[in-house]
Protein backbone atom coordinates (compact mmCIF):
# COMPACT_ATOMS: atom_id res chain seq x y z
CA UNK A 1 0.00 0.00 0.00
CA UNK A 2 1.41 3.35 -1.05
CA UNK A 3 -0.16 6.65 -0.11
CA UNK A 4 1.15 9.86 -1.65
CA UNK A 5 -0.66 12.95 -0.43
CA UNK A 6 0.47 16.46 -1.35
CA UNK A 7 -0.57 19.95 -0.39
CA UNK A 8 1.02 23.40 -0.65
CA UNK A 9 3.19 23.08 2.47
CA UNK A 10 3.84 19.37 2.97
CA UNK A 11 3.55 15.89 1.56
CA UNK A 12 2.86 12.51 3.12
CA UNK A 13 4.55 9.35 1.83
CA UNK A 14 3.09 6.37 3.67
CA UNK A 15 4.19 2.83 2.75
CA UNK A 16 2.80 -0.18 4.53
CA UNK A 17 1.52 -3.69 3.89
CA UNK A 18 -0.95 -6.15 5.37
CA UNK A 19 -4.51 -5.61 6.49
CA UNK A 20 -3.92 -3.72 9.74
CA UNK A 21 -1.44 -0.91 10.27
CA UNK A 22 -1.10 1.56 13.12
CA UNK A 23 0.45 5.01 13.16
CA UNK A 24 1.55 5.81 16.71
CA UNK A 25 4.07 8.16 18.19
CA UNK A 26 4.69 11.49 19.88
CA UNK A 27 2.22 14.32 20.09
CA UNK A 28 2.69 16.86 17.31
CA UNK A 29 4.13 14.27 14.93
CA UNK A 30 1.42 14.91 12.30
CA UNK A 31 -0.82 11.91 12.98
CA UNK A 32 -4.08 13.86 13.15
CA UNK A 33 -2.69 16.20 10.50
CA UNK A 34 -2.55 13.19 8.17
CA UNK A 35 -6.18 12.22 8.87
CA UNK A 36 -7.41 15.80 8.42
CA UNK A 37 -5.44 16.17 5.20
CA UNK A 38 -6.98 12.96 3.85
CA UNK A 39 -10.42 14.30 4.79
CA UNK A 40 -9.75 17.53 2.93
CA UNK A 41 -8.68 15.54 -0.11
CA UNK A 42 -11.87 13.47 0.15
CA UNK A 43 -13.92 16.67 0.44
CA UNK A 44 -12.43 17.94 -2.79
CA UNK A 45 -10.19 20.73 -1.48
CA UNK A 46 -8.16 21.56 -4.59
CA UNK A 47 -4.87 22.13 -2.74
CA UNK A 48 -4.72 18.41 -2.00
CA UNK A 49 -3.73 15.73 -4.46
CA UNK A 50 -3.49 12.10 -3.54
CA UNK A 51 -2.54 8.78 -5.05
CA UNK A 52 -3.22 5.52 -3.21
CA UNK A 53 -2.21 2.21 -4.72
CA UNK A 54 -2.07 -1.37 -3.59
CA UNK A 55 -0.39 -4.23 -5.45
CA UNK A 56 -0.12 -1.97 -8.49
CA UNK A 57 -3.81 -1.04 -8.49
CA UNK A 58 -4.86 2.55 -7.89
CA UNK A 59 -7.64 3.07 -5.37
CA UNK A 60 -10.26 5.54 -6.51
CA UNK A 61 -11.36 8.32 -4.19
CA UNK A 62 -14.58 6.51 -3.31
CA UNK A 63 -12.55 3.51 -2.10
CA UNK A 64 -10.84 5.66 0.53
CA UNK A 65 -12.74 6.29 3.76
CA UNK A 66 -11.68 8.56 6.61
CA UNK A 67 -13.15 8.56 10.11
CA UNK A 68 -11.99 11.30 12.45
CA UNK A 69 -14.52 11.62 15.25
CA UNK A 70 -17.82 13.34 14.60
CA UNK A 71 -19.22 11.18 11.84
CA UNK A 72 -22.57 9.48 12.10
CA UNK A 73 -22.11 5.71 12.17
CA UNK A 74 -25.14 4.03 10.71
CA UNK A 75 -25.89 0.37 10.15
CA UNK A 76 -25.30 0.99 6.45
CA UNK A 77 -21.80 2.34 7.18
CA UNK A 78 -20.96 -0.74 9.24
CA UNK A 79 -22.31 -3.01 6.55
CA UNK A 80 -20.23 -1.21 3.92
CA UNK A 81 -17.09 -1.73 6.00
CA UNK A 82 -17.90 -5.36 6.62
CA UNK A 83 -18.57 -6.22 2.98
CA UNK A 84 -15.98 -3.99 1.31
CA UNK A 85 -13.07 -5.47 -0.60
CA UNK A 86 -9.77 -3.73 -1.26
CA UNK A 87 -10.86 -0.37 0.16
CA UNK A 88 -8.76 1.72 2.53
CA UNK A 89 -10.11 2.87 5.89
CA UNK A 90 -8.15 5.51 7.81
CA UNK A 91 -9.56 5.71 11.32
CA UNK A 92 -8.59 8.09 14.13
CA UNK A 93 -8.74 6.90 17.75
CA UNK A 94 -11.58 9.32 18.53
CA UNK A 95 -13.82 7.96 15.78
CA UNK A 96 -17.34 7.02 16.81
CA UNK A 97 -16.67 3.65 15.17
CA UNK A 98 -14.96 2.51 18.34
CA UNK A 99 -18.13 3.13 20.33
CA UNK A 100 -19.82 0.38 18.32
CA UNK A 101 -20.15 -2.75 20.41
CA UNK A 102 -19.16 -5.30 17.77
CA UNK A 103 -16.74 -3.16 15.77
CA UNK A 104 -14.15 -5.91 16.14
CA UNK A 105 -16.17 -8.38 14.06
CA UNK A 106 -17.03 -5.68 11.50
CA UNK A 107 -13.36 -4.93 10.94
CA UNK A 108 -12.22 -8.54 11.08
CA UNK A 109 -14.85 -9.63 8.54
CA UNK A 110 -13.88 -6.88 6.12
CA UNK A 111 -11.54 -7.62 3.22
CA UNK A 112 -10.15 -4.09 3.18
CA UNK A 113 -7.09 -2.31 4.53
CA UNK A 114 -7.12 -0.37 7.77
CA UNK A 115 -4.78 2.32 9.04
CA UNK A 116 -5.48 3.30 12.63
CA UNK A 117 -4.22 6.60 14.00
CA UNK A 118 -3.90 6.01 17.71
CA UNK A 119 -1.56 5.40 20.59
CA UNK A 120 -3.55 2.42 21.79
CA UNK A 121 -2.87 -0.69 19.71
CA UNK A 122 -5.98 -2.84 19.81
CA UNK A 123 -5.54 -6.11 21.65
CA UNK A 124 -8.67 -7.39 19.91
CA UNK A 125 -6.97 -7.47 16.52
CA UNK A 126 -4.05 -9.67 15.43
CA UNK A 127 -1.62 -6.79 14.89
CA UNK A 128 1.92 -7.50 13.82
CA UNK A 129 4.79 -5.88 15.70
CA UNK A 130 6.09 -4.61 12.37
CA UNK A 131 2.76 -2.99 11.49
CA UNK A 132 3.42 -0.28 14.06
CA UNK A 133 4.80 2.98 12.69
CA UNK A 134 5.71 6.49 13.69
CA UNK A 135 5.86 9.53 11.42
CA UNK A 136 9.01 11.42 10.59
CA UNK A 137 8.99 14.95 9.17
CA UNK A 138 11.98 16.11 7.15
CA UNK A 139 11.48 19.52 5.54
CA UNK A 140 7.75 19.00 5.12
CA UNK A 141 8.04 15.47 3.70
CA UNK A 142 6.33 13.22 6.22
CA UNK A 143 7.08 9.49 6.01
CA UNK A 144 6.30 6.48 8.19
CA UNK A 145 9.04 4.51 9.95
CA UNK A 146 8.80 1.21 11.82
CA UNK A 147 8.44 1.85 15.54
CA UNK A 148 10.26 -1.14 16.94
CA UNK A 149 12.96 -2.11 14.46
CA UNK A 150 15.71 -0.45 16.45
CA UNK A 151 14.48 -1.45 19.86
CA UNK A 152 14.05 -5.03 18.74
CA UNK A 153 17.73 -5.21 17.84
CA UNK A 154 18.41 -4.39 21.49
CA UNK A 155 16.63 -7.60 22.41
CA UNK A 156 18.96 -9.81 20.40
CA UNK A 157 21.27 -11.65 22.75
CA UNK A 158 23.91 -14.35 22.52
CA UNK A 159 23.79 -16.65 25.48
CA UNK A 160 23.12 -20.15 26.67
CA UNK A 161 19.63 -21.38 27.41
CA UNK A 162 18.22 -23.49 30.21
CA UNK A 163 14.53 -22.71 29.84
CA UNK A 164 12.20 -21.95 26.93
CA UNK A 165 9.19 -19.73 27.41
CA UNK A 166 6.81 -19.82 24.46
CA UNK A 167 3.89 -17.53 23.78
CA UNK A 168 2.17 -20.43 22.04
CA UNK A 169 0.70 -22.94 24.48
CA UNK A 170 -0.12 -25.57 21.85
CA UNK A 171 1.76 -26.83 18.79
CA UNK A 172 4.60 -24.30 19.05
CA UNK A 173 5.30 -25.18 22.67
CA UNK A 174 5.03 -28.89 21.85
CA UNK A 175 7.59 -28.47 19.07
CA UNK A 176 10.23 -27.12 21.47
CA UNK A 177 9.47 -29.85 23.99
CA UNK A 178 9.98 -32.60 21.40
CA UNK A 179 12.82 -31.08 19.41
CA UNK A 180 14.95 -29.96 22.35
CA UNK A 181 14.61 -32.56 25.12
CA UNK A 182 17.69 -31.21 26.89
CA UNK A 183 15.89 -27.94 27.56
CA UNK A 184 13.15 -27.32 30.07
CA UNK A 185 10.12 -25.93 28.26
CA UNK A 186 7.34 -23.97 29.94
CA UNK A 187 4.29 -25.93 31.00
CA UNK A 188 1.19 -26.14 28.86
CA UNK A 189 -0.98 -24.66 31.57
CA UNK A 190 -0.58 -22.21 34.39
CA UNK A 191 -2.08 -22.18 37.84
CA UNK A 192 -4.27 -19.15 38.45
CA UNK A 193 -5.53 -19.28 42.00
CA UNK A 194 -6.79 -22.82 42.33
CA UNK A 195 -7.57 -23.25 38.63
CA UNK A 196 -5.48 -24.59 35.76
CA UNK A 197 -5.63 -22.33 32.71
CA UNK A 198 -4.14 -22.47 29.22
CA UNK A 199 -1.37 -19.97 28.63
CA UNK A 200 -2.57 -16.64 27.31
CA UNK A 201 -0.27 -14.53 25.12
CA UNK A 202 -1.35 -11.41 26.99
CA UNK A 203 0.57 -12.67 30.00
CA UNK A 204 3.86 -13.69 28.37
CA UNK A 205 5.72 -10.74 29.88
CA UNK A 206 4.33 -11.51 33.33
CA UNK A 207 5.35 -15.18 33.01
CA UNK A 208 8.83 -14.01 32.01
CA UNK A 209 9.03 -11.84 35.11
CA UNK A 210 8.03 -14.77 37.32
CA UNK A 211 10.32 -17.25 35.55
CA UNK A 212 13.32 -14.91 35.67
CA UNK A 213 13.49 -15.56 39.42
CA UNK A 214 13.83 -19.31 38.81
CA UNK A 215 16.03 -19.43 35.69
CA UNK A 216 19.16 -17.55 34.70
CA UNK A 217 19.07 -18.20 30.96
CA UNK A 218 15.72 -17.98 29.21
CA UNK A 219 14.73 -18.17 25.57
CA UNK A 220 11.48 -16.30 24.83
CA UNK A 221 9.63 -17.31 21.66
CA UNK A 222 6.70 -15.36 20.30
CA UNK A 223 4.77 -14.90 17.06
CA UNK A 224 5.41 -11.28 16.10
CA UNK A 225 2.60 -11.33 13.53
CA UNK A 226 -0.04 -10.98 16.24
CA UNK A 227 1.89 -9.55 19.17
CA UNK A 228 1.75 -5.80 18.46
CA UNK A 229 -0.35 -4.87 21.47
CA UNK A 230 1.78 -6.77 23.99
CA UNK A 231 5.23 -6.15 22.57
CA UNK A 232 6.04 -2.93 24.51
CA UNK A 233 5.31 -4.71 27.78
CA UNK A 234 7.66 -7.54 26.84
CA UNK A 235 10.40 -5.05 25.94
CA UNK A 236 10.00 -3.30 29.30
CA UNK A 237 10.11 -6.63 31.13
CA UNK A 238 13.26 -7.80 29.33
CA UNK A 239 14.93 -4.47 30.06
CA UNK A 240 13.95 -4.77 33.69
CA UNK A 241 15.34 -8.28 34.25
CA UNK A 242 18.38 -8.17 31.97
CA UNK A 243 20.74 -7.36 34.84
CA UNK A 244 20.14 -10.73 36.47
CA UNK A 245 18.74 -12.94 33.70
CA UNK A 246 20.07 -13.65 30.20
CA UNK A 247 17.15 -13.45 27.80
CA UNK A 248 17.40 -14.73 24.23
CA UNK A 249 14.58 -13.94 21.84
CA UNK A 250 13.07 -15.59 18.80
CA UNK A 251 10.48 -13.28 17.36
CA UNK A 252 9.50 -15.06 14.19
CA UNK A 253 6.38 -14.05 12.29
CA UNK A 254 4.64 -17.29 13.22
CA UNK A 255 5.53 -20.87 14.07
CA UNK A 256 3.61 -22.13 11.02
CA UNK A 257 5.45 -19.68 8.73
CA UNK A 258 8.70 -21.12 10.08
CA UNK A 259 7.63 -24.70 9.31
CA UNK A 260 6.48 -23.75 5.81
CA UNK A 261 10.00 -22.60 4.93
CA UNK A 262 10.98 -26.26 5.02
CA UNK A 263 8.71 -26.68 1.98
CA UNK A 264 10.06 -23.54 0.34
CA UNK A 265 6.79 -21.73 0.97
CA UNK A 266 7.40 -18.20 2.16
CA UNK A 267 4.63 -16.13 3.68
CA UNK A 268 5.44 -12.49 4.27
CA UNK A 269 3.56 -9.33 5.09
CA UNK A 270 4.22 -7.78 1.70
CA UNK A 271 2.38 -10.60 -0.11
CA UNK A 272 -0.44 -10.84 2.41
CA UNK A 273 -2.93 -8.42 0.83
CA UNK A 274 -6.04 -7.82 2.93
CA UNK A 275 -7.72 -11.23 2.68
CA UNK A 276 -5.76 -12.66 5.60
CA UNK A 277 -5.58 -10.81 8.88
CA UNK A 278 -2.06 -11.85 9.71
CA UNK A 279 0.90 -13.91 8.56
CA UNK A 280 -0.04 -16.46 11.19
CA UNK A 281 -3.53 -16.88 9.72
CA UNK A 282 -2.21 -17.15 6.16
CA UNK A 283 0.59 -19.55 7.17
CA UNK A 284 -1.83 -21.76 9.11
CA UNK A 285 -4.09 -21.86 6.04
CA UNK A 286 -1.16 -22.88 3.82
CA UNK A 287 0.15 -25.38 6.36
CA UNK A 288 -3.26 -27.03 6.59
CA UNK A 289 -3.02 -27.82 2.90
CA UNK A 290 0.05 -29.95 3.65
CA UNK A 291 -0.96 -31.57 6.93
CA UNK A 292 -4.06 -32.25 8.94
CA UNK A 293 -3.58 -29.39 11.38
CA UNK A 294 -5.68 -27.33 13.74
CA UNK A 295 -2.94 -25.65 15.82
CA UNK A 296 -3.76 -27.72 18.90
CA UNK A 297 -0.96 -30.24 18.30
CA UNK A 298 1.84 -31.02 15.89
CA UNK A 299 1.03 -33.26 12.91
CA UNK A 300 2.27 -36.80 13.50
CA UNK A 301 4.49 -36.60 10.36
CA UNK A 302 6.43 -33.77 11.96
CA UNK A 303 6.58 -35.38 15.38
CA UNK A 304 8.08 -38.54 13.87
CA UNK A 305 10.76 -36.61 12.03
CA UNK A 306 11.23 -33.73 14.45
CA UNK A 307 15.00 -33.31 14.00
CA UNK A 308 14.51 -32.53 10.33
CA UNK A 309 12.41 -29.54 11.26
CA UNK A 310 15.18 -27.90 13.24
CA UNK A 311 16.73 -25.62 10.64
CA UNK A 312 17.23 -22.00 9.70
CA UNK A 313 16.82 -19.73 12.67
CA UNK A 314 16.61 -22.68 15.07
CA UNK A 315 19.87 -24.20 13.83
CA UNK A 316 21.90 -22.79 16.74
CA UNK A 317 19.73 -24.77 19.15
CA UNK A 318 20.62 -28.24 17.78
CA UNK A 319 22.99 -28.93 20.67
CA UNK A 320 19.92 -29.11 22.88
CA UNK A 321 18.31 -31.72 20.62
CA UNK A 322 18.26 -35.51 20.86
CA UNK A 323 20.52 -36.20 17.86
CA UNK A 324 24.30 -36.03 17.70
CA UNK A 325 24.27 -32.77 15.72
CA UNK A 326 26.43 -30.10 17.27
CA UNK A 327 26.49 -26.38 17.01
CA UNK A 328 29.71 -24.48 16.64
CA UNK A 329 28.35 -21.40 18.37
CA UNK A 330 26.33 -20.61 21.42
CA UNK A 331 22.69 -19.65 21.15
CA UNK A 332 21.70 -16.60 19.23
CA UNK A 333 18.58 -14.58 19.88
CA UNK A 334 17.08 -14.01 16.50
CA UNK A 335 14.91 -11.20 15.32
CA UNK A 336 12.47 -11.49 12.46
CA UNK A 337 12.79 -7.75 12.00
CA UNK A 338 16.45 -7.93 11.13
CA UNK A 339 15.65 -9.83 7.95
CA UNK B 1 0.33 15.57 42.13
CA UNK B 2 0.00 13.25 39.15
CA UNK B 3 -2.51 10.45 39.78
CA UNK B 4 -2.49 7.46 37.45
CA UNK B 5 -5.27 4.98 36.77
CA UNK B 6 -6.07 2.61 33.90
CA UNK B 7 -8.86 2.17 31.36
CA UNK B 8 -11.19 4.96 30.34
CA UNK B 9 -13.93 5.78 32.91
CA UNK B 10 -17.04 7.46 31.51
CA UNK B 11 -16.73 10.64 33.56
CA UNK B 12 -13.25 11.71 32.44
CA UNK B 13 -12.35 13.97 29.52
CA UNK B 14 -11.93 11.59 26.58
CA UNK B 15 -12.83 13.73 23.56
CA UNK B 16 -9.93 16.11 24.12
CA UNK B 17 -10.41 18.08 20.88
CA UNK B 18 -14.11 18.70 21.51
CA UNK B 19 -13.57 19.61 25.18
CA UNK B 20 -10.75 21.96 24.20
CA UNK B 21 -13.05 23.77 21.75
CA UNK B 22 -15.45 24.43 24.62
CA UNK B 23 -12.87 25.37 27.24
CA UNK B 24 -10.28 27.36 25.30
CA UNK B 25 -9.93 31.10 25.96
CA UNK B 26 -7.72 33.36 23.88
CA UNK B 27 -5.80 34.55 26.94
CA UNK B 28 -4.47 31.00 27.43
CA UNK B 29 -1.99 31.95 24.73
CA UNK B 30 -0.48 34.57 27.08
CA UNK B 31 0.32 31.85 29.61
CA UNK B 32 4.02 30.95 29.61
CA UNK B 33 3.39 27.22 30.08
CA UNK B 34 0.91 27.16 27.16
CA UNK B 35 3.45 29.02 25.01
CA UNK B 36 6.05 26.44 25.94
CA UNK B 37 3.69 23.55 25.19
CA UNK B 38 3.02 24.91 21.71
CA UNK B 39 6.72 25.53 21.09
CA UNK B 40 8.04 22.18 22.38
CA UNK B 41 5.26 19.82 21.28
CA UNK B 42 3.87 21.42 18.12
CA UNK B 43 6.91 23.51 17.11
CA UNK B 44 4.83 26.64 16.66
CA UNK B 45 4.49 30.18 18.00
CA UNK B 46 1.46 32.43 18.50
CA UNK B 47 1.90 35.67 16.53
CA UNK B 48 -1.13 37.43 17.98
CA UNK B 49 -3.56 36.31 15.31
CA UNK B 50 -2.45 32.86 14.22
CA UNK B 51 -0.07 30.02 14.98
CA UNK B 52 3.08 29.91 12.89
CA UNK B 53 4.91 26.66 12.23
CA UNK B 54 8.49 27.30 13.35
CA UNK B 55 10.01 24.93 10.78
CA UNK B 56 7.99 25.58 7.62
CA UNK B 57 6.54 29.03 8.32
CA UNK B 58 2.94 28.29 7.39
CA UNK B 59 -0.03 29.47 9.46
CA UNK B 60 -2.53 27.24 11.18
CA UNK B 61 -5.36 27.39 13.66
CA UNK B 62 -5.29 26.66 17.39
CA UNK B 63 -7.86 23.93 16.66
CA UNK B 64 -5.24 22.12 14.60
CA UNK B 65 -2.59 21.73 17.31
CA UNK B 66 -1.96 18.21 18.54
CA UNK B 67 -4.33 16.48 20.94
CA UNK B 68 -1.44 16.08 23.38
CA UNK B 69 -0.85 19.86 23.46
CA UNK B 70 -4.56 20.52 23.95
CA UNK B 71 -4.65 18.08 26.88
CA UNK B 72 -1.59 19.68 28.48
CA UNK B 73 -3.02 23.19 28.08
CA UNK B 74 -6.25 22.10 29.75
CA UNK B 75 -4.23 20.43 32.53
CA UNK B 76 -2.44 23.75 33.05
CA UNK B 77 -5.47 26.04 32.84
CA UNK B 78 -8.22 23.96 34.50
CA UNK B 79 -8.43 22.62 38.06
CA UNK B 80 -8.30 18.90 38.91
CA UNK B 81 -8.28 17.93 35.26
CA UNK B 82 -8.99 14.21 34.75
CA UNK B 83 -8.44 12.89 31.26
CA UNK B 84 -7.55 9.99 28.96
CA UNK B 85 -3.76 9.95 29.22
CA UNK B 86 -3.41 7.84 26.11
CA UNK B 87 -3.94 11.11 24.22
CA UNK B 88 -0.42 12.05 25.37
CA UNK B 89 2.76 11.14 23.57
CA UNK B 90 5.94 10.39 25.49
CA UNK B 91 7.16 13.87 24.53
CA UNK B 92 4.40 15.39 26.71
CA UNK B 93 5.43 13.78 29.97
CA UNK B 94 8.12 16.19 31.15
CA UNK B 95 5.73 19.15 30.95
CA UNK B 96 2.95 17.02 32.48
CA UNK B 97 5.15 16.23 35.49
CA UNK B 98 6.07 19.91 35.88
CA UNK B 99 2.41 20.99 35.90
CA UNK B 100 1.61 18.17 38.34
CA UNK B 101 4.16 19.59 40.78
CA UNK B 102 1.82 22.57 41.20
CA UNK B 103 -1.63 21.02 40.94
CA UNK B 104 -3.56 17.75 40.89
CA UNK B 105 -3.91 16.03 37.51
CA UNK B 106 -5.41 12.58 36.94
CA UNK B 107 -4.69 10.49 33.87
CA UNK B 108 -6.14 7.14 32.83
CA UNK B 109 -3.95 5.05 30.55
CA UNK B 110 -4.58 2.38 27.95
CA UNK B 111 -1.04 2.30 26.61
CA UNK B 112 2.47 2.30 28.01
CA UNK B 113 3.28 5.98 28.57
CA UNK B 114 6.98 6.56 29.17
CA UNK B 115 8.29 9.17 31.58
CA UNK B 116 11.77 10.41 32.39
CA UNK B 117 12.85 7.88 35.01
CA UNK B 118 14.66 10.47 37.12
CA UNK B 119 11.82 13.01 37.09
CA UNK B 120 8.94 10.61 37.61
CA UNK B 121 6.70 11.00 40.64
CA UNK B 122 3.10 9.88 40.88
CA UNK B 123 0.25 8.38 42.84
CA UNK B 124 -1.20 4.97 41.98
CA UNK B 125 -4.99 4.91 41.92
CA UNK B 126 -4.79 1.12 41.67
CA UNK B 127 -2.90 0.68 44.92
CA UNK B 128 -3.83 3.98 46.60
CA UNK B 129 -0.27 5.00 47.35
CA UNK B 130 2.65 6.93 45.88
CA UNK B 131 4.80 4.97 43.45
CA UNK B 132 8.11 4.02 45.06
CA UNK B 133 9.94 4.81 41.85
CA UNK B 134 9.61 4.56 38.06
CA UNK B 135 10.13 0.77 38.08
CA UNK B 136 7.18 0.48 40.44
CA UNK B 137 5.03 2.29 37.84
CA UNK B 138 6.36 0.11 34.98
CA UNK B 139 5.60 -3.07 36.92
CA UNK B 140 2.08 -1.87 37.59
CA UNK B 141 1.33 -0.71 34.04
CA UNK B 142 2.65 -3.97 32.56
CA UNK B 143 0.13 -5.81 34.71
CA UNK B 144 -2.80 -3.43 34.28
CA UNK B 145 -2.88 -2.22 30.67
CA UNK B 146 -3.04 -5.68 29.02
CA UNK B 147 -6.33 -6.09 30.91
CA UNK B 148 -7.76 -3.14 28.96
CA UNK B 149 -7.17 -4.54 25.50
Amino acid sequence: MEIRLKSKHFSFQIDCSGKYNFILGDSGSNKTHFVKAMMKYKSGVRQFSCNVSSDGYKLTKDMIHVYLGNEDITTAVLNDIKTSKGHLYIIDEFSQLFKIRDISSVIRDSKSYFIFITRKVFGWLPVSVDSLYILSNVNGVITNKPLYANKNIDLVRISNIEYVLTEDSKSGRQFFELAFPKLKVCSKEVIDGDKKKSRDNSQLHNFLLEDSVKYNEILVVFDASAYGFYYPFLVETINKIKNYCDVSVISWDSFEAYLLEKFDIHVNKESLGCVFESIEQCATFEFSKLFKYDKSSLPSEIRRDIDNYVYGILQPLVKYGSSSKTSSKSIVGISAFNN
Amino acid sequence: MLKIGYGCPDDICFYIDDEFEEEFELDWLDNDVCKRILKEIDHCTWNGSSLVDNRMGYLFSIWDVSTGSKALMMAEMLENFEFWGTALGDNCTNILLEIAERKDITIFLEHLLHFDKDKFSGYSLTNNRMYKNYDDYILEICKEVPNWK
